[in-house]
């Protein structure tokens, strides 16, 4: 095998595997450093320790099926709760819904503690999948909210089902007129 | 010829590592709840992963896409390909009806088929720059 003048192999006579283990190896530790900057630096903090309660809880939550969800909405009786991050997904919402969201959770939370009570009876949803949606619903049963459900199929079978939509807000919480 | 296809794979699987990387880096708490509906992923290493993975696979895109450390990117991007393939068929077998958390945490594309052959077909696109002579223009040496 070819060697500089040092005695040192050369990097170009080194087999290919053997060069790309040395490199991933020094991507993943820039990769690391990178992770721990955005931690530390980009709130909200992820807290590194998963609340394994959080998610044994996802799925606690009942499933309610668009139709009936437009019934609570026209009864009235019923807060819904837009679980999408700002700025991500459709620019629409449910009218008068409230915002959670998953990174912001304990502000949002405290920001509405007005607003709904652990008694209220809540609809969670997102844009067409539960699984931000489950991950909300978890944390407020834990925090005792004991009515709480999610719009299956989300925004997108509430708005296939011809129901009403509005522009998204773009404040954090928005208080349901 | 084949430093020309080095560049076109790494371009490909730079661009789709980037893209994929950006969403799940500013919505950590999504993207672990993403994973965690893989139920593979221990909750000690729940958000290590979360947190680590997008960071991982931005450095990795963004180093094929330069072509700097190209074989050492390609055989990561590689390796996290398989491990997504493996977790992908592992839900597919259990019947899980999840999103895939690929590139939104927020909705997404549900786990399938389809999703499986992209990512062998994006692990077949790795093999070029990770092993041919010449990478194709770009920051390192072997170009």
């Amino acid at each position: 095998m070819p060697r500089t003048w040092s005695g040192a192999t050369s990097p170009a006579a080194r087999p290919p595997l053997q060069v790309a283990a040395r490199q991933a190896l020094l991507l993943l530790l820039l990769g690391v450093a990178l992770a721990a900057v955005r931690w530390a630096a980009w709130p909200p903090r992820l807290p590194l320790a998963a609340d394994p309660t959080v998610y044994e809880l996802e799925l606690s939550a009942t499933l309610v099926e668009v139709d009936q969800a437009r019934r609570h909405f026209d009864e009235g009786l019923h807060l819904f709760i837009d679980t999408r991050e700002h700025g991500t997904g459709s620019p629409e919402t449910i009218p008068g819904a409230l915002s959670l969201r998953p990174d912001t959770f304990d502000d949002d939370l405290l920001a509405l503690l007005d607003i709904i009570t652990p008694e209220d009876r809540l609809v969670l949803y997102g844009d067409g999948n539960l699984a931000v949606a489950n991950n909300i619903a978890a944390r407020l049963v834990q925090r005792g909210y004991q009515n709480v459900a999610l719009l299956k199929g989300g925004l997108a079978a509430w708005r296939a089902s011809g129901g009403p939509v509005s522009p998204r807000p773009d404040a954090t919480a928005t208080e349901a007129p | 010829m084949m430093r020309w296809l080095s560049l076109a794979c790494r371009l490909l699987v730079g661009g789709v590592f980037i893209w994929a990387s950006l969403d799940k880096l500013a919505h950590p708490a999504g993207f672990a709840t993403a994973i965690h509906h893989y139920r593979l992923v221990p909750y000690a290493l729940l958000h290590p992963v979360a947190l680590l993975l997008p960071a991982v696979e931005l450095l990795a895109g963004l180093a094929l896409v330069v072509g700097w450390q190209r074989r050492g990117a390609a055989l990561l991007c590689a390796l996290m390909l398989a491990v997504f393939i493996a977790g992908i068929g592992s839900a597919l077998a259990r019947g899980l009806d999840i999103s895939c958390g690929c590139f939104h945490t927020d909705g997404g594309h549900a786990v399938g088929l389809d999703l499986l052959w992209r990512d062998v077909l994006l692990l077949a696109a790795c093999l070029p720059p990770l092993l041919a002579r010449r990478g194709g223009p770009g920051l390192d040496r072997d170009r």
